[in-house]
């Protein structure tokens, strides 16, 4: 079996240099992934066992498309969704269109638990930074509460979504400028935590369980 | 008028982050979730003081002989009536009440095990009641049946739907 492994790597690697790929396909070096995020070696070879199966789903080419991300998070790649388009250009760290093992990896490391959570602060705020222009404006935070309500089968009048939003930016604008910037937000979070609670993914703590990996063991143990 | 809440809030107005962060589309889980029968939610709009979106709540699962146990803001539903421990079956079904503006709430329906059946049930029998426009006259709850961990004995006083219209909120 080991041998079969060694094979495919050693195809896999001159595929690589031949074709000049940018992107890593696998775990081409765990332990550097493990050091530069905050998942184990193993945690990494099972994150890829699920990056595997995402990325086979439409075109089996070990990279996750736009389509293969809607299907894996929402089951149907008929949903057209603001948040899941944030999302995906988030992770796509090389704007490509694309997400190879890599920044797939990287960018599920910012919602493990044990993630700092001034990453989790940047990443949601460069998340609802729908225009990215540096701050939030309340343009972007209507648009999205618009979006979250017309999903929650809420039919809010517009005074009352303006209500909300006010009471927001009460809180949240100190500086009185109509948008909210990194700091103000930074802020805002700490001051509710419980406004990152989607920046956490608990399944990442018991990856290697839900997605255990033997093939890829021999990797780490080969010099 | 704030009496009745249990979660502090600063205003009846939810955080529009908070809100936000409630969209289904920005949570990840997916990604390592199986379409699974087993786990289902769904989210319903109501245009009632959370009191009275309780009250709707216990009616829904009174109408199918469920019973529940207030925890706070989230309700559990058993089937049966009985709620002595031992007959906890496998289904949890529960429904949470997030307070979204004065008389404007949403309430999050959640199913991690059990049958679909009557998850789907109670979803349509919870439905129809919030959106009916009459307000809720006899909804004569069987004291014995509820258990509330948090007795909020202002509300059941509060049969009068003040805030109907759509624009009801006190003025801040």
């Amino acid at each position: 079996m080991s041998e079969c492994i060694d094979g495919l790597r050693h195809l896999f690697s001159s595929i690589l240099k031949c074709c000049d790929l940018e992107e890593s396909r696998g775990p081409v070096d765990p332990e550097l992934l493990a050091r530069e995020t905050v998942f184990s070696v193993s945690e990494i070879e099972a994150l890829y066992e699920l990056f595997k199966k995402i990325s086979s789903a439409v075109i089996d080419d070990g990279l996750i498309n736009k389509e293969e991300f809607q299907l894996a998070l929402f089951k149907t790649n008929k949903k057209e969704s603001l948040f899941a388009d944030r999302v995906f250009d988030l992770f796509d760290t090389k704007h490509n269109g694309i997400l190879g093992f890599e920044e797939f990896a990287r960018a599920l490391s910012v919602f493990h638990p044990n993630a700092p959570i001034d990453e989790k602060i940047e990443f949601s705020f460069q998340l609802y930074d729908l225009k990215q222009q540096g701050f939030i404006e309340r343009q972007e935070v209507k648009q999205m509460v618009v979006a979250t309500l017309a999903e929650s089968g809420m039919n809010l009048s517009d005074d009352v979504i303006e209500n909300i939003i006010d009471k927001t930016f009460e809180e949240a604008d100190t500086k009185h400028d109509g948008k909210i910037d990194k700091e103000e937000w930074r802020n805002l979070v700490l001051r509710h935590p419980s406004l990152l609670k989607n920046m956490t993914l608990q399944y990442l703590k018991d990856i290697t369980t839900t997605f255990p990996s033997f093939v890829f063991h021999s990797q780490v143990d080969d010099t | 008028m704030d009496a009745e809440r249990t979660v502090p809030t600063s205003s009846n107005f939810i955080n529009a982050f908070q809100l936000i962060a409630m969209n289904n589309d920005l949570d990840l889980s997916g990604l390592f979730e199986e379409e699974d029968d087993n786990i289902q939610k769904t989210k319903l709009g109501s245009k009632n003081t959370i009191s009275d979106t309780f009250k709707k709540i216990e009616a829904a699962a009174n109408d199918l002989s469920l019973s529940i146990q207030r925890q706070n803001n989230k309700i559990k539903i058993h089937p049966g009536r009985s709620f002595a421990r031992c007959s906890r079956s496998h289904s949890n079904l529960s429904a949470e009440v997030i307070e979204v503006a004065p008389a404007h709430c949403v309430v999050e329906i959640c199913k991690s095990a059990g049958e679909l059946s009557v998850y789907k049930e109670f979803c349509k029998s919870l439905s129809s009641l919030l959106t009916e426009k009459s307000s809720i006259a006899s909804v004569a709850p069987d004291a014995a049946d509820l258990s509330d961990e948090s007795q909020e004995t202002a509300s059941s006083e509060e049969e009068v739907n003040g805030s109907k219209d759509p624009r009801g909120y006190s003025s801040s």
